[in-house]
């Protein structure tokens, strides 16, 4: 142990200007990166061909095997919030971050070893491709697929939106080396013509929304999230399930890889975390200790963020899809070890590498926290630009796994859970075909129009829709697996519950209600009502769960036969 | 599955397996939220950071509420996977939409 006041000691200024500028070579390694997103796309397009064309493109057959399971499972939970928003939080509040991330500790196995092995024999049992499909099978109950479905819809809407943002955020850097060139001085002109004569963007919106992505630079922002759209919607509309999953193992492999080599050079720069430690009492001694600067994470935020990442991540259904599409029991259990893996070699890295940050920038990046990532990245390898691009590519490939796997999931909800189950069940394979591809390209444009206004905080949008689908989903497939009496009232009850609860608390929260002289991120304009200083998803998640079993208990039980397929052995 | 390992009621063996794995990580999960936040507030919370030392070069407090556990919880993942948990047949895929409505 070392006493910290004796490192303080050695305190030292730290060097350096941020470079907010890549390198052509940085466009060159994500251009790299991007061709190979690109190939697996086409490869993937190639299986589309064989068996059912909806099981192979939402579900990729149930054929994924260990590596690219656990891979896939990461790359779609690791999202622009973990490699954006996250970093700045770490850089604005200090050491407590560690506390508030603290549930990865232990969510790989949470968020997949309790409904792995169920839910997957489950859809199996039932031939369910989504979620909502399993829910309206177990249940008998149509509703609850149409609810479910629409439900996902609303908040992957959300979620999308707060992903392209900050896969505009990091193109936009990432352009910054090519900036003077013709082309994209053209492509940028056309851009900033086509704003103006819509009246989207001003510098009087820039002052309105406190937002640096309206000023001078909102044309290569828009610029950014319209190249991020394009790779994005295109790869996954063309390749589908295996498209995104294949991709996912080379999104994990350069998140992982972009995590561990960040921290090794921020604490090289910095000069060891000691050093960046006593740094950091130095600039603020509340960056030290609990709840933070603005008291950010007072202890009942930190249980909730705790329980927010492990039981919350169970309730994710793009989570579920993937577990889902698992090939067998072994294969479960190593990519469970690999998840748990996975997740401590990124997440921790991430708190020590922003710890380094705000050491090397104390305040070069304060009140525009979202850039301290890209602006790391590109800084710190300056010597080594193509290095800069694999780096700069982790978060840009967090962001397109994620939106790939939400893209998927959305089309999934509309094609089968809404159109084909409840008004054209007998519709031929080919227009399923032509209605899956149009559906992932019209959500890709739309969520694209939307992410021109994108909202100040991406990490508080991010929190919100996980949430949201945790407390709607997670009760009513928890009953669903594991209780023979729950009703498809319960359910139904559950589910409903869950969303009203959730929305009800960050639509009062939105209106300013019960916020006069809160401290931390309460009193944000976007943060919900946080009762008694916890979450809306603990309140979200004991209500979804009470009304699920107490509605069952007083609903007639599901009959025998039905029950008995799921849950007893065969004679 | 063999007729001697099936119980009276026929319980399905899969799901007997998995209601007792994920109870087991639901207790590790309670387990890992009281230390870390108890740990994290008597240590991390109720101290100024001038009273603070460090540890591997992070305040101690972080250490003990949130590397060791998880470093703890790596380890009992190691245990769980591949000494623990069973291997059941998932059973065959049924074509798509049998459920029954």
């Amino acid at each position: 142990m070392t006493n910290l006041a004796a490192g303080a000691a050695a305190l030292f200024a730290v060097e350096g200007t941020p470079v907010t500028q890549a390198s052509p070579y940085t466009l060159v390694a994500f251009a790299a990166y991007m061709v190979g997103v690109f190939l697996l796309g086409a490869l993937s397009h190639q299986l589309l061909k064989r068996g059912s064309f909806l099981k192979e493109y939402f579900l990729g057959d149930r054929q994924l095997n260990a590596w690219v399971l656990s891979l896939t499972y990461v790359a779609t939970s690791v999202s622009a919030g973990s490699f954006v928003g996250f970093p700045s939080y770490i850089y604005r509040h200090g050491w407590v971050m560690a506390l508030w991330i603290g549930g990865y500790m232990i969510a790989g196995l949470v968020s997949k070893g309790v409904l792995a092995k169920r839910l997957n024999q489950v859809s199996r049992l039932s031939g369910a491709i989504t979620v909502p499909d399993v829910l309206r099978d177990r249940f008998q109950s149509p509703a609850l697929g149409l609810l479910g479905g629409c439900f996902l819809l609303i908040f992957l809407v959300f979620n999308l939106v707060g992903q392209f943002k900050a896969g505009g955020l990091i193109m936009r850097q990432a352009c910054g080396g090519v900036k003077e060139t013709k082309p994209y001085q053209g492509a940028r002109d056309v851009t900033a013509q086509a704003l103006n004569s819509l009246r989207i963007g001003s510098q009087q919106l820039a002052d309105k929304e406190q937002s640096d992505v309206y000023g001078p630079e909102y044309p290569d922002y828009v610029l950014g999230v319209l190249i991020f759209a394009l790779t994005v919607v295109v790869y996954t509309t063309y390749g589908g399930f295996w498209a995104v999953t294949w991709s996912d193992v080379l999104q994990g492999l350069m998140i992982v890889a972009g995590a561990i080599l960040l921290m090794i050079l921020a604490l090289h720069q910095v000069g060891g975390l000691e050093r960046a430690t006593a740094r950091l009492q130095e600039i603020d001694s509340r960056l030290m200790e609990g709840p933070g600067p603005d008291n950010f994470v007072p202890l009942g935020l930190a249980s909730s963020y705790f329980i927010l990442w492990t039981i919350g991540a169970m309730g994710q259904p793009v989570g579920m899809v993937r577990l889902m599409a698992c090939r067998d029991t072994p294969t479960l259990r190593r990519s469970l070890f690999m998840i748990s893996l996975y997740y401590a070699l990124i997440y921790f890295p991430l708190v020590i590498t922003f710890i380094c940050a705000r050491a090397l920038y104390p305040t070069e990046y304060v009140g525009q926290e979202d850039r301290i990532m890209p602006a790391m990245a590109l800084t710190l390898t300056q010597d080594w630009p193509m290095l800069g691009g694999v780096i700069l590519a982790a978060p840009y490939a967090a962001a397109m796994s994620a939106v790939a796997g939400f893209l998927l999931l959305m089309s999934s909800s509309l094609v089968r859970d809404i159109y084909q189950r409840n008004w054209n069940p007998s519709i031929s394979p080919r227009a399923v075909k032509m209605i899956t591809y149009g559906t992932t390209a019209v959500v890709g444009i739309i969520v694209t129009f939307a992410a021109l206004r994108p909202p100040r905080f991406l990490q508080f949008l991010i929190i919100f829709t996980t949430v949201g689908m945790a407390c709607t989903f997670l009760a009513p497939t928890v009953l669903a697996l594991y209780s023979p009496r729950a009703t498809k009232a319960g359910a139904l009850a559950a589910m409903t519950g869950g969303f009203v609860t959730v929305m009800g608390l960050y639509i009062l929260g939105w209106f300013g209600i019960s916020k006069q002289g809160l401290t931390g991120p309460a009193k944000e304009d976007v943060a919900p009502v946080y009762l008694f200083g916890l979450d809306p998803l603990v309140y979200g998640m004991v209500v979804s769960l009470v009304l699920g079993i107490v509605v069952s208990r007083f609903t007639a039980p599901p009959s025998k036969s039905h029950v008995g397929r799921y849950f007893l052995a065969k004679e | 599955m063999p007729d001697s390992d099936k119980p009276r009621d026929k319980e399905q063996q899969l799901l007997r397996h998995a209601r007792r794995e994920g109870l087991l990580i639901m207790a590790l999960w309670a387990g890992c939220l009281i230390w870390s936040m108890a740990v994290g507030y008597f240590m991390g919370y109720r101290r100024p950071a001038a009273e603070m030392s460090l540890i591997l070069g992070m305040p101690d407090w972080v250490f003990w509420s949130v590397v060791l556990p998880w470093g703890l919880c790596l380890t009992f993942s190691i245990w769980f996977c591949f000494g623990y948990m069973a291997d059941d047949d998932l059973g065959q895929d049924q074509p798509e939409g049998t459920g029954h409505d």
